[in-house]
């Protein structure tokens, strides 16, 4: 659900009851359904982020991005 | 965002929504080269840092969740890059990003930290300058006083902005005074257009302006841009640093290089905190 320019979760549905292994993720898989970036860290750290998207941190308060 | 190295799943099997909802499409995205940036072509039993720097970070967006939301990842580059995330655009850009061995860590560690991405300011979404400005001209690596200069036409571009809004607003406010007025002193159109040609703003005003209206950032807010800054004066605010530092840079480096024997070394640390302050100008600037 988008709402307040955010991203909540609680409604999401995967399709998947378990965790699948890659072959039935590749076998499944629509280049269609995802975008993808790649970025280099100029700092050179390895630390990973979930990065949320809202107008402030109220907004992204169980988003996800 | 996770790095690259996260896409090992043998390490991440305990973190299942990860695994469903990014990792296993990320693999899929890569392994299949959906965005043509693989550096060759995979076999079966390479790791995907085989073919991928280690450094590399993969931003995944499920586009059915983004249908009503306007995500346009071009305005988002600035603030990615103030936390040191370089756009890649193609195969060169690996060896292309200048990489700070040195800096300390902006954020703290922990591998589920959640941060906000926050867009540049609606008023400068068309200008293209800014967006080519942090998804090309500066992930390479460049003299210092040419990192200067490109991150200073910000303050050109946006002061020039206020210039001609600040025109405008006068101009409507000439018009309306004319049209309202019934003229019947030819001096009362003289103190008219005397008030309209005081609209004479310098350039340190506008610069004022960027800073205490437009985005309204506080000098306090950047300990260590102070700390950074190359010369000795005793700064109130955010405008004073920035133009002592653009009229010594722009009219007098030839002179400052013998004065100062580290001036590189002094202005490449400075740079890295004025970096930081111009992605803040660009994703606060309001206009009034």
């Amino acid at each position: 659900m988008v709402k307040n320019n955010s991203l909540e979760i609680d409604d999401f549905e995967y399709p998947y009851t378990e965790t699948p292994d890659f072959e039935t993720i590749k076998s499944s898989f629509s280049p269609n359904e995802h975008e993808i970036y790649l970025f280099k860290n100029k700092y050179g750290f390895y630390d990973s982020y979930i990065f949320l998207l809202g107008k402030d941190n109220k907004d992204s308060k169980n988003s996800f991005g | 965002m996770r790095s690259i190295t996260d896409l090992d799943f043998s390490k991440n099997t305990n973190n299942v929504f990860f695994l469903k909802l990014f990792a296993y499409p990320a693999f899929c995205h890569l392994i299949l080269n959906t965005n043509g940036l693989a550096k060759e072509n995979p076999q079966s039993s390479e790791l995907i840092t085989d073919f991928y720097d280690e450094e590399t970070f993969v931003l995944i967006v499920l586009k059915t969740r983004f249908n009503d939301l306007a995500l346009n990842i071009e305005f988002m580059l600035p603030n990615l890059y103030k936390l040191g995330f370089c756009y890649i655009a193609n195969n060169e850009d690996f060896n292309t990003v200048e990489a700070f061995t040195n800096e300390s860590k902006v954020i703290q560690q922990n591998p589920f930290s959640n941060l906000a991405i926050k867009s540049i300011s609606e008023k400068l979404q068309t200008e293209t300058y800014i967006i080519e400005l942090f998804k090309t001209l500066l992930k390479g690596e460049l003299h210092p006083v040419m990192r200067f200069y490109l991150l200073y036409q910000i303050v050109e571009l946006l002061i020039n902005k206020i210039g001609l809004n600040k025109f405008s607003e006068k101009k409507d406010a000439f018009i309306q005074n004319v049209s309202q007025t019934n003229f019947v002193n030819y001096h009362d159109i003289l103190d008219l257009l005397k008030d309209f040609t005081k609209l004479n703003l310098t350039e340190n005003t506008r610069i004022n302006f960027l800073f205490e209206q437009n985005t309204q950032l506080k000098i306090s807010q950047y300990p260590n841009l102070v700390s950074s800054s190359l010369f000795p004066s005793q700064y109130t605010n955010l405008s004073e640093l920035i133009y002592e530092h653009r009229n010594k840079l722009v009219h007098g480096y030839y002179n400052l290089q013998t004065s100062y024997t580290d001036i590189e070394e002094k202005l490449k640390k400075f740079n890295i905190e004025f970096e930081k302050l111009m992605v803040d100008v660009v994703t606060s600037y309001q206009e009034n």
